[in-house]
Order: structure tokens, then C-alpha cells, then sequence
């Protein structure tokens, strides 16, 4: 009998406890709307910077005390493919937990054309828009807070420009001099973050930079600069081994040495400075090349606002803040960068880091936002290996070629047409 | 009626959360993944959910990427396998040897098997990196000047993340085997000793036929993991160089969560149940075979 008792309660008890979890919410609503209303005051963000800078604390204390919010920060990933697919199953699960990211130009192109993304129309008003570059706002179809400009630069080694005795490196003649010059036991004259997922930034600039047209593989120039980063690989200028590296080895080797010039993002800054590399006597953003053309890609990270967000106001209040003069003078003098709004860089007292080097980029080279279709993810992958197929001799020329006009048909059908 | 018979409902009452938990949990998303994969999920493109027939599983078969996944998915899944028995038997034969340090070996040997995959893949990213890892360092200790890019060829990058794989997971597989080995009683040998038996026939008429039913039952659940294993590819190679390292599973979350085609990714997954059930129907059939 004590048994049956026994079993009973349990089985009641399990049952119980089951179904109280699908049950309506309980009627304590009183108790509900005081934790809201003390909730309103609280976001979450999803920030990149949260994990690559080390004073991230300063700008979040300068966020907190002008906007009077309560802000809590969840770092990201910071390899490309984790944070992709981090942010997408954030996004399209209606995780509501997460109100404000941070996201480059790849991760807004992606959902830019979903619902998962709460148009910022009372954030980025007339006034506030006209102080962005266009491309900028188009980008994230007004979706998204620019936070800083990166701007993809031509870095060197000061160690080589010396020893191969030259004042300047910029034209092709002086490029491929500098690149015959310092090629030797183990180094390399240039160097590429070339993973899969990475290379299509070198693949277009090198394009930008002979003049070629990226949506046209028939054009000559842009058969050309690929031509040209094949002949770096098979005249031993650059590695073939770096099809593996990301921009994190890319760093690591051009701080060791082993690479003598790379191109990158000049919010890599900080991670010179941090290390105290950078710096004309050592590793600096020089003058853009000019293989033809001087053209190079202009690219910025946005706040985004999740559509499932349940603080949309509160978000908005922190958007309003960082779209501010003020908020992006903070944002670009903690972390050095470029900020995004033209008139804070326009602003003679405003300096930050290498700004003096970046000034003639901002105004004597043609800045162009990178060419990217809504399926980013997939295009990528898909430039990103057909171009370790041609380095590595698995496919001709001619293939590749081939393969990157259909490539460029499928996924831009009206730039080719 | 039988008094015990009347009560045929008690236990299905007291399995009932059980039931209820794991349909919510296994049998809901399994039979959504069905579902889905006949639809237009491609969020991207605007596909809205509606049904498109067995249009994803077509594409399937003209989609270069998957023919390529399904290639490595087939190698690695095989020569893993292959090698954690082969290796995995020797290694539990080797710790159940009586030597000075047994213990301590047998609890060392655990710790690959302890480490987070994502903890592993990424360690090994850096360790087969040509220039800076630890590999190329080690082979150099041997032969002078040695240089050798693992993760720049299909062929090498594919034997690099097997190799960490079987690194990480053998130990686990041979203490699974060891404690096979330790329920052979100890005068079988002596019997077979007192025969004239060799070791080498003592292996293989005596060990094996012991140790067998044990390792083809584990091997069900090493061959799913290996089929299922995406996290190793994740870290490690990302499925490079130019996708030769994808497995399924990984190109089911590229086309999950990079890609946003739920539907495609679905069918992928689909096609993947349909393996395991293969796999998993061949290894019960040898575990029958070995226990009669």
C-alpha cells in the first residue's frame, strides 16, 4: 500500500511539474510591470568590440553615464564564420535576448532584405543622415547606425623599405621592385589574409587597383591584377601556405618578420599600437598603391537594432547617443578609428592615432564600398575557393576565369547584364 | 482479467513525461526537418515556406559542394573508424598490460578525450599552421629543415583533421575496450598457454571473439559522431582549403545559419538521417553476426 502511495505522488508530482511549465503566466502582473519598468533602462548588446578591444570598458562607462542606460555586453566571436552564424541564429530564431549588434557590411547585406532588422527611420533623421557618407546609410537601407570607417590599406615594414633602399612604394614598378628586393630566406615581400573566407578582399582590391571591373571577368585589367597575384605566388613574393590564414596569422607574421607588406584593414591600428609596433620607424599604414588605379575599399561596421528586441526604446536611446557627434567622437578617440560621420574627421581639433596617414586616403584615393549580394555568405565562399583552386594549380587559368564569370552572373544577374 | 493486467496503463502514466519531453524535443524537430526540407526556406532569396516539392533534394545532386561533403564525409567517417579500431584495440591492449605507472597512464591518456572539440580544432589550426606549428617543429627535430603547408592541400588538410580526430578520440574508444578486456577471465589464456598457443593466436582466438560484441557496439556510436561531427572542420580548416575539408554536417550549418536556407539545409539533413540509418542498420547487422 505504501508503495502505491508512493508512486502516485510521484507520477502525480512529475505530471504537475510538466504541466505547470505550459501553463498561462500566473496572475502576479503587478510584480511583472514593476521588473519591466525597471527593464526598460537595460539593453543588451552583441558587440565585436566587446572582444577585440582592451578598453572596451572606457567607451561602455561613456555610453552608461550619457545615456542613463544599464548596459550589459555580450562579446563576439571574432573569426568571420563564428560570428556569422552566431548573428544570423540570433536574428532569424527571434532570440529576444540580444536588443542592439554590431555588424559589418557581409552580416547587414545578409538579413538587410528580412524583417529581422527594426528600421532606424526616428534614429537616423534627415539631419543625422546628411552627416554619413550615402553609401554608407544605402548599405543598411537605414537599418543601421555606421559606428567607424575602416579603410583597407597598404601596410609596410619599415625594416624592409630600408634595406631595400627605397623612399616610396607605390607604383607598380617600385611595388614589384620591393617585392623582388625583400623575397628571400623566408620572408616574403607580400603577404595575405587568403582562408576561404577572407581572400575575396584581396581578390577585389588587386581588381580596384589595375583598373579592372569585378562584376566583368572578360575586362583585361581585372584578368591582369588576378594574373598578378598568381605570378606573387609563383615567383615566391608572397606564400602559397597563407591560403590558410586568416588576418590574425597575417598580423602575427608581418609583426615576426616574415612578411615585408600586406594590405588590411586600418582598424587593425589598435593592435599595433596595443603592441607598440606601430609606427613609421616600424610597422605603418603608407600611401595607397597605385598599380593603374588608386582605388580601395571604404567599409564600416553598423549598430544594428533586433527586431525582437523588448527595448526598442531604450536601444534607441544608445543608437541616438552613438549616431551623435558626441558618440562617435568617444567611440573613434577610445578605440582609434576613423569615425563614421564626416564632420567629426572635418573637426581640426579631433586626432586620433595614424590619422595623419589616413588623411590622404580619405582624400586623394577613391574609396569604394565592397560589392557584396544579399547571399554574402554564400558568394564569398564560393570567389573565396575558386581562388585557392587557381593558386594551387588545380584549375587553369581559363577556368578560373570561366568559373568567376558564372559566379558573377549568379549572383549579381543585374551589374553583368 | 488478471489483477495486473488491469493496470496496463500504470506505466505508460509513469512514462508519460518522458514521452511528452522527448517529442517536444527529438521527434518535433525531426519531423520538421522532414517537412521542411520541401520547402522554399532560402530566407535570402525571399522564399516565404512554401512547398517546392523535391526541388532542394535536386539540387542536391548538381551542387558540386555537396558531392565534395559527401566525398570527405565517406573518407573521414571510414578511415577514422578504421583506424580507432585498429588503434583503439592496441592501445587497451597495451594499458592492460601489468607495468610500473599503469594507473597513472590509463587517467593521462584520457586527457584529449576530455578537451572541447572547438578547444582542440582551434589548438590544431595553429599547430599544423606551417609556419608557426608545433608539427613541422616536432618532424624537424628528425629531419633538418622540414617545411610542410598541412592546411594549404585538400589531400594533406584532410589527413591533418583526421589525424587530430583520432587523436582526441582513441583514448576514449580504448578505455571503452579495456574494460571489455578485463572481463576475459585470466585462465582462458592459461589454458591456451598450457596448448601451445602463441600470443598471436591467443589474440585472435581468444582476445577478438571476447572483445568483438564491445567494439561493435561502440562503433555504432563512434560512427555517429564521426558522421555528425562538425565542430573539428568548424575550428580547425572552416571547411577549406576551397571546401575540401566540408563534411555534411558542416555544410548543414553554412547553409543554416550563414546561408539562411533552412529548406535546402533541411534536405542535407534529411539525406544525413537516411546515412546514419544505413550505417546504424550494417552495424547492429555485425553486432547480431558477432553474438551468434
Amino acid at each position: 500500500m505504501r508503495r502505491k502511495v508512493i508512486s502516485t505522488f510521484l507520477c502525480v508530482s512529475m505530471l504537475a511539474g510538466l504541466l505547470s511549465g505550459c501553463g498561462a503566466p500566473s496572475g502576479d502582473g503587478a510584480k511583472k510591470d514593476t521588473e519591466k519598468s525597471g527593464e526598460d533602462n537595460k539593453i543588451t548588446m552583441f558587440l565585436d568590440d566587446a572582444a577585440t578591444q582592451s578598453n572596451f570598458q572606457d567607451y561602455l562607462d561613456a555610453a552608461e553615464e550619457a545615456t542613463g542606460l544599464e548596459i550589459e555586453v555580450v562579446p563576439m566571436p571574432t573569426n568571420t564564420a563564428d560570428r556569422t552564424a552566431k548573428f544570423m541564429t540570433i536574428l532569424s530564431s527571434g532570440d529576444d535576448t540580444i536588443d542592439i549588434i554590431s555588424a559589418d557590411q557581409e552580416m547587414i547585406l545578409s538579413v538587410v532584405n528580412t524583417d529581422y532588422l527594426e528600421p532606424l527611420d526616428d534614429v537616423l533623421t534627415d539631419n543625422v543622415k546628411s552627416a554619413y557618407p550615402e553609401s554608407f546609410i544605402e548599405m543598411s537601407d537605414g537599418k543601421g547606425v555606421p559606428m567607424f570607417m575602416e579603410i583597407f590599406c597598404f601596410w609596410l615594414n619599415s625594416k624592409y623599405v630600408k634595406e631595400a633602399g627605397m623612399d616610396s612604394v607605390q607604383t607598380k614598378e617600385e611595388f614589384v621592385k620591393y617585392l623582388e628586393t625583400v623575397s628571400k630566406d623566408g620572408v616574403y615581400g607580400y603577404g595575405g589574409g587568403w582562408e576561404q573566407t577572407y581572400v575575396w578582399n584581396d581578390i577585389g582590391e588587386f581588381i580596384n587597383l589595375f583598373g579592372g571591373n569585378l562584376y566583368d571577368w572578360s575586362d583585361e585589367k581585372t584578368q591582369e591584377a588576378v594574373k598578378f597575384l598568381k605570378e606573387m605566388v609563383d615567383n615566391g613574393w608572397t606564400s602559397k601556405s597563407q591560403i590558410a590564414d586568416q588576418y590574425t596569422e597575417l598580423n602575427q607574421k608581418i609583426m615576426d618578420g616574415t612578411v615585408a607588406s600586406m594590405l588590411n584593414y586600418s582598424s587593425f591600428m589598435p593592435t599595433y599600437e596595443s603592441a607598440g609596433r606601430y609606427g613609421t620607424d616600424d610597422i605603418y599604414i603608407a600611401p595607397m598603391l597605385n598599380l593603374g588605379e588608386e582605388t580601395t575599399y571604404a567599409n564600416g561596421w553598423q549598430y544594428v537594432l533586433n527586431a525582437a528586441s523588448p527595448h526598442k526604446e531604450a536601444a534607441k536611446k544608445f543608437l541616438n547617443w552613438a549616431a551623435s557627434l558626441e558618440g562617435q567622437k568617444v567611440y573613434a578617440e577610445t578605440f582609434s578609428r576613423i569615425p563614421a560621420r564626416t564632420d567629426v574627421i572635418d573637426d581640426p581639433e579631433f586626432s586620433v592615432p595614424g590619422i595623419e596617414e589616413l588623411k590622404p586616403y580619405l582624400e586623394e584615393t577613391n574609396l569604394v564600398v565592397r560589392p557584396l549580394p544579399s547571399n554574402s555568405s554564400e558568394y564569398i565562399n564560393e570567389v573565396g575557393a575558386q581562388f585557392q583552386k587557381y593558386v594551387s594549380d588545380e584549375i587553369t587559368f581559363e577556368e578560373y576565369i570561366e568559373a568567376m564569370d558564372k559566379c558573377m552572373k549568379n549572383y549579381f544577374p543585374d551589374e553583368t547584364k | 482479467m488478471t489483477k495486473r493486467n488491469k493496470k496496463w496503463w500504470l506505466p505508460w502514466v509513469m512514462i508519460l513525461p518522458v514521452i511528452l519531453v522527448r517529442g517536444l524535443t527529438t521527434l518535433y524537430p525531426v519531423i520538421m526537418t522532414f517537412i521542411n526540407s520541401f520547402r522554399d526556406m532560402d530566407v535570402i532569396r525571399g522564399g516565404q515556406g512554401g512547398f517546392i516539392g523535391l526541388q532542394n533534394y535536386i539540387r542536391m545532386l548538381s551542387d558540386d559542394k555537396i558531392a565534395t561533403s559527401m566525398e570527405f564525409t565517406i573518407i573521414f567517417t571510414v578511415v577514422s573508424m578504421a583506424f580507432h579500431i585498429i588503434l583503439g584495440i592496441c592501445l587497451a591492449l597495451i594499458l592492460n598490460m601489468k607495468f610500473k605507472g599503469k594507473k597513472f597512464l590509463r587517467t593521462i591518456v584520457l586527457i584529449p578525450w576530455a578537451m572541447p572539440m572547438i578547444v582542440a580544432g582551434r589548438a590544431a589550426r595553429w599547430g599544423f599552421n606551417g609556419q608557426y606549428g608545433f608539427i613541422n617543429d616536432l618532424i624537424g627535430k628528425f629531419i633538418d629543415n622540414f617545411h610542410f603547408d598541412w592546411l594549404v592541400n585538400v589531400d594533406t588538410a584532410r589527413i591533418a583533421v583526421i589525424l587530430v580526430d583520432l587523436w582526441k578520440d582513441i583514448p576514449y574508444f580504448a578505455i571503452l575496450v579495456l574494460a571489455a578486456l578485463q572481463y576475459i577471465p585470466g585462465d582462458i589464456y592459461e589454458a591456451a598457454k598450457i596448448d601451445g598457443a602463441s600470443s598471436i593466436k591467443a589474440f585472435f582466438s581468444i582476445t577478438l571473439p571476447n572483445i568483438m560484441k564491445t567494439v561493435m557496439s561502440i562503433s555504432i556510436f563512434f560512427t555517429m559522431w564521426r558522421v555528425t561531427n562538425f565542430e573539428l572542420v568548424y575550428a580547425m580548416t572552416s571547411g577549406g582549403p576551397y571546401d575540401g575539408t566540408s563534411v555534411l554536417s558542416y555544410r548543414i550549418l553554412i547553409e543554416a545559419f550563414n546561408n539562411l536556407n533552412l529548406g535546402y539545409a533541411s534536405a542535407i539533413a534529411v539525406v544525413l538521417f537516411l546515412i546514419m540509418l544505413i550505417l546504424s542498420g550494417l552495424n547492429v547487422a555485425g553486432m547480431k553476426k558477432f553474438s551468434d
